[in-house]
Order: structure tokens, then C-alpha cells, then sequence
């Protein structure tokens, strides 16, 4: 076999690595024959001494999936440090936004409450004096809105406990992991 | 020799074939191969993760009007050979524990 008759197998041979590996890979080759060429050796030997286009495939193949290892074990490590930064922010913005969330509802009750009593009050004094009907639709309606909101914000107010209680285990969960290989490695170092 | 050793010292011969000057492909077996057999195709993986582990970089540059592409040793590959030199001293004491 000549240098072009290898190459093109070798090139036919590399179908499944990427344009650029295969052109690589083409490009060592071409230049190690043509170095031993000029060195004077013979084209053919050499080539012979190559050994079989499948094995320099599979040596290529089994190095490429052990780099490929060493590559996604780095990536890992900087996904795991990333997400842990991430889930230590998410955490934070959490905790923030259940604050937030609950201040409103409670504040939302609070509203409705006073409305409802400040509504109730001044409805009692109007009734029990002269009255229109244009100030009871005003306390009246004082009065519902009051309520409305008094449930909104109880609504709030109660779902917030809740969704708030199942994500603060998870945080609770998250810092547990993050302290328990603390304590293992302690504990090893006890042993 | 057992292959996985052989492995693990050819990446260091390869790197040390690179201390004095840089050097291409051919030179490279050759040089290593006076004192350990390398074939062409393992040379090629251990010169990719030697780039990998930016102990060397590469250039090219052109030779008898065709491009060659020359291994250079960096500052990290220098350092890696410099810690050899404690791996030698354990190194020793496997093999005097193995043979004793």
C-alpha cells in the first residue's frame, strides 16, 4: 500500500470521529510517512509497519473515550460546584420571596380586618342614627371588600405555610448534605 | 514490561524527548524508541494528552516546502518532569520492597 492508498482508507476508516479529528489524525500520518520517506526509508516497510488501519481506529478510539472521561469528570466537578453556588442563591431568593409573599398576605388580612371592623363600627353608628342609603352602600361595601381581601390574604397566608414548609425541608435537606461529608470525614479520620 | 507501565512511562519519555529542544513525530519515536519500543499509532494519543494537559503546545512550521508540526515542552511540562524526580525515590522503594 502507497502513502495516498492508507491515508484515503484511514480517512474512510476515521467515518465516525469528527471533520477535524479525522483531519488530524490524516495530517499525522501523512507527516510521519513522508518523514520517514525523506529519512529513506522505504514508503511500503513503512506503512506495513503501521500495522492495520482498524487497530490505529480502535488505539484512537479507546484513548479518545478516555479523555472524553477525563474531560466530563472535570466538567462534573465544575457543574457540581456551580449548581451548589446556584441552589445556595435559589435558596436565598426563596426565603425572600416567601417573606415577601407572606408580608402581603398578611398584610392583606390585616387591611380587610380593620376594614371589616372600621366598616362594621361605623355602620352600627349609622343605622342607629339617621341614615341614607348611600352610607350603608358605603360601609356595606367597606365591609365586603374587607372581607375579600381578609380571605384573599388568609388564603395567601395559609398556602405560603405550606408550600414554605415542604421547600424549607428541601433547604434543610440541602444543608444536611452539604454538612454531612463534614462530619464523615471526621469520622474517618477517628477511626 | 507490564502495558499499564509501560503506558504511564512512555507519556514521561515522550515529554522528556522534548526538554532540550522541541520536536516532531518521527524524531519523537525515534528518540523515544531507543529506549522504550513506541508505535506510531500510541505516539499520536500521548501527544493529544500531553496538549490536553498543556504540557506541550504544538506550531507548524513549514520543512522541505511541506508543513511539519513540532511538540514544544511548557513551563507545567518542564515541572511535571521536575517532580519525577520524588516519584523516583518511591518508585525505589516499590521495587525494593517487590525484589527483597
Amino acid at each position: 500500500m502507497n502513502k495516498y492508498e492508507f491515508l484515503y482508507k484511514l480517512n474512510q476508516a476515521l467515518d465516525q470521529s469528527s471533520a477535524k479529528e479525522r483531519q488530524e489524525v490524516v495530517k499525522y500520518y501523512d507527516e510521519l510517512i513522508q518523514d520517514a520517506i525523506d529519512n529513506g526509508e522505504s514508503e511500503t516497510a513503512f506503512i506495513d509497519k503501521l500495522g492495520s488501519i482498524d487497530k490505529i481506529v480502535r488505539t484512537l478510539r479507546t484513548d479518545r473515550d478516555f479523555m472524553t472521561n477525563v474531560k466530563e469528570k472535570k466538567d462534573y466537578q465544575l457543574q457540581a460546584a456551580f449548581s451548589v453556588t446556584v441552589k445556595i442563591l435559589g435558596y436565598l431568593l426563596l426565603i425572600g420571596i416567601i417573606f415577601v409573599i407572606g408580608s402581603l398576605g398578611f398584610s392583606l388580612m390585616a387591611t380587610g380586618a380593620g376594614m371589616v371592623v372600621y366598616g362594621g363600627i361605623e355602620l352600627y353608628f349609622t343605622l342607629n342614627s339617621i341614615w341614607v342609603w348611600n352610607t350603608v352602600l358605603v360601609y356595606g361595601g367597606t365591609i365586603a371588600l374587607g372581607l375579600g381581601l381578609l380571605l384573599v390574604g388568609i388564603g395567601i397566608f395559609q398556602w405560603i405555610v405550606k408550600e414554605s414548609k415542604n421547600h424549607l425541608e428541601k433547604v434543610m435537606e440541602f444543608i444536611a448534605k452539604i454538612a454531612q461529608p463534614k462530619t464523615k470525614k471526621e469520622g474517618e479520620s477517628n477511626e | 514490561m507490564d502495558t499499564q507501565l509501560k503506558k504511564g512511562f512512555l507519556e514521561l519519555l515522550v515529554l522528556a524527548s522534548l526538554k532540550t529542544q522541541a520536536s516532531y513525530g518521527y524524531r519523537i519515536i525515534q528518540d523515544v524508541s531507543s529506549v522504550m519500543e513506541i508505535s506510531e499509532s500510541t505516539l499520536y494519543p500521548i501527544l493529544k494528552r500531553l496538549e490536553l494537559q498543556n504540557y506541550v503546545v504544538t506550531y507548524t512550521e513549514e520543512f522541505n516546502s511541506r508543513l511539519r508540526k513540532y511538540y514544544q515542552i511548557t513551563s507545567s511540562g518542564i515541572q511535571r518532569l521536575k517532580d519525577c524526580r520524588e516519584e523516583f525515590q518511591e518508585l525505589i522503594k516499590i521495587y525494593d520492597f517487590i525484589l527483597n
